[in-house]
């Protein structure tokens, strides 16, 4: 009796929460990007202008989040740099899930030792925190826009030759691969026009929740001073810019801020919904 | 006992891997010899240096060497201070430890009594609000808040002096309460998550046959959920906290910057700045050793709690 009102109740619940959370993170990660893809062809003012007259303008009209210790728009300067951390976001998801589908269809599709030893250094990358890693990586070679994106790139690669294995092990069993198998397809065909589409709606969710982990990684070495270098805006960079003048803008913190978040929430939203879905 | 004995060996290979690529790293590819001697280093003194630091011997004793030194506690001269890097690190290794450990505790001081409570009232006003609430709060990086907190009980409410850290040794009280906020910080984001997965997971349980059977008997509801389903719900949480741990750990070097408390962290960042590599390299040590060693204990309590699982 108890158990069946609990088993309806998450399930009208899970129902009803499912559209919205889908439907939530779809219109704003699709707002986000839009204003990402927008600045980059346009943004209000110059983001280099400096402008003397306006040097830490509260939020107004002409400035709608206010003006930087150089007198520049804070909202062009939040696009751009939005603008780049999603570009070395979705750099980092693509070398990550593209490579970590090659690996895991490999390691899953054929298994023998060469799995046994890939996913034993899949798992010991997993047990450390990403940004660790990468801290001491761009200790060695230097940090920029182009070393981080791919030191993120290679350290994400395992979480997605796990999952993408973990199917591929299943679905080799399948009737309908060994039928496959008995029609004569290749190997090669089986697992990237077989199993791969199979895989994607397990994959989908992952990727999200990748993005968002690249986002939230990027903005932190940034923060740190060690990911994005100057010239080149980054939203973590800006954050770190925005703390020292605390007291003078507080505004600027509360935007930056407000964009990382949104723009994480967005996709983490997206992921779930999708995950969702699926049941 | 077998499994005991074989996650122990793991556990040391694990270490002496991380060790050797760390060696690798630091040792054979950074060049040591060149990186004291900065820009005045000419082939003469760097060939010299060299033959000083044993650096023409051949790696595996090279390593063998480094590997026994580090055993026994000596961890290399910095570059930059001239000090050994052992007491450099012990000096701060204490308040990461104890910053970790701090918002650690209040993870699951809060996070499990929440989770409860969520799955309990599921579906009412207050579970939906906290849903929301958590969806949100996990979508905060730790460094964000600590920024904002900055703002709002720093500057605004006077709760404590952005930058004004007291060391232990001066006073408990003052240390203790200047690491509230960064330990808060640290904490937010992780007691949202394991707020979700604790909820969805008693619910998971909720709907199980042997809550039913329970129900039958007789039991209450609250007896059901602090006397079965709890114990089955807490298993796949306790894994997450393990991970928590390292990411504890992570975000603490992040704070750290935030808050300006002189731990680990910053030691970690500044060495990386000035390329001073032993320091950077016994600080990956430690840190690997840390996380490597907890989720070892993870591992164990996690048998530990479901006996169901015998992995030998």
């Amino acid at each position: 009796m108890l158990a069946k009102k609990v088993k309806r109740s998450t399930r009208s619940l899970s129902k009803q929460k499912k559209n919205t959370l889908f439907i939530i993170g779809c219109v704003l990660s699709g707002f986000m990007v839009l204003l990402i893809l927008i600045s980059f062809f346009w943004t209000p003012y110059s983001t280099t202008t400096m402008d003397a007259a306006c040097k830490f303008a509260p939020p107004s009209l002409s400035h709608i989040m206010g003006c930087d210790s150089y007198g520049r728009d804070i909202f062009s300067r939040i696009l751009e740099g939005a603008g780049t951390s999603f570009l070395i976001a979705v750099c980092v998801v693509l070398i990550g899930t593209l490579v970590g589908i090659l690996t895991g269809a490999l390691t899953g599709y054929f298994g023998g030792w060469t799995d046994e030893v890939l996913m034993r250094i899949c798992d010991s990358i997993t047990a450390f925190p990403a940004i660790l890693l990468a801290l001491v990586i761009v200790a060695l070679v230097g940090g920029s826009k182009v070393t981080i994106t791919w030191i993120l790139g290679v350290l994400f690669i395992p979480s997605f030759a796990r999952i993408v294995r973990g199917e591929y092990a299943k679905a080799k069993e399948l009737n309908y691969v060994k039928s496959a198998r008995l029609m004569g397809a290749s190997s090669f065909r089986i697992m990237f026009s077989h199993i791969l589409p199979n895989a994607i709606p397990v994959l989908l969710p992952a990727i999200t929740i990748g993005f968002n982990n690249a986002v939230l990684a990027e903005a932190s070495m940034s923060y740190l001073g060690i990911g994005v270098q100057p010239p080149d805006a980054s939203l973590g960079r800006m954050l770190a810019e925005a703390q020292i003048y605390l007291k003078n803008a507080p505004w600027y913190v509360l935007f930056v801020g407000i964009t990382i978040v949104l723009l994480i929430l967005g996709f983490s939203m997206l992921g779930e919904g999708l995950q969702q879905k699926k049941r | 006992m077998k499994y005991l004995l074989k996650k122990i060996f793991t556990l040391i290979i694990t270490l002496l891997i991380v060790s050797l690529l760390a060696f690798l790293a630091f040792q054979v590819i950074s060049d040591p010899a060149s990186a004291m001697l900065g820009t005045s280093a000419t082939p003469e003194s760097l060939a010299a240096l060299r033959e000083e630091l044993g650096l023409n011997r051949p790696i595996p004793v090279q390593y063998f060497q480094w590997l026994t030194s580090f055993l026994q506690g000596d961890f290399g001269t910095s570059y930059s201070y001239s000090m050994p890097v052992a007491s450099m690190i012990a000096q701060k290794l204490p308040i990461t430890a104890l910053l970790t450990f701090f918002s650690f505790l209040i993870m699951i001081v809060t996070s499990i009594p929440l989770g409860i409570f969520s799955a309990r009232r599921e579906g009412g006003l207050l579970d939906r609000s906290l849903t929301v609430i958590n969806q949100v709060f996990m979508s905060i990086p730790p460094f964000l808040l600590g920024v904002v907190f900055t703002y709002c009980f720093g500057i605004g409410l006077k709760f404590f002096v952005p930058g004004n850290f007291v060391s232990y040794r001066e006073s408990w009280t003052g240390f203790l309460e200047y690491l509230i906020f960064p330990a808060l910080a640290i904490a937010i984001p992780r007691i949202a998550m394991t707020v979700k997965m604790l909820r969805s997971s008693i619910l998971n349980q909720m709907g199980r046959e042997y809550v039913r059977t329970a129900r039958s008997r007789g039991s209450t509801k609250d007896r059901i959920l602090t006397h079965h389903v709890l114990r089955n719900a807490i298993i796949p949480v306790i894994t997450f906290i393990a991970t928590s741990m390292a990411e504890i750990v992570a975000s603490s070097i992040i704070i750290e910057q935030v808050f300006a408390i002189p731990g680990i962290g910053v030691l970690l960042l500044s060495s990386i700045n000035n390329r001073d590599f032993p320091v950077v390299q016994a600080i990956v040590m430690v840190l690997v050793l840390w996380v490597v060693v907890v989720n070892f204990i993870a591992d164990l309590l996690y048998q530990f709690m479901d006996p169901r699982i015998r992995l030998d």
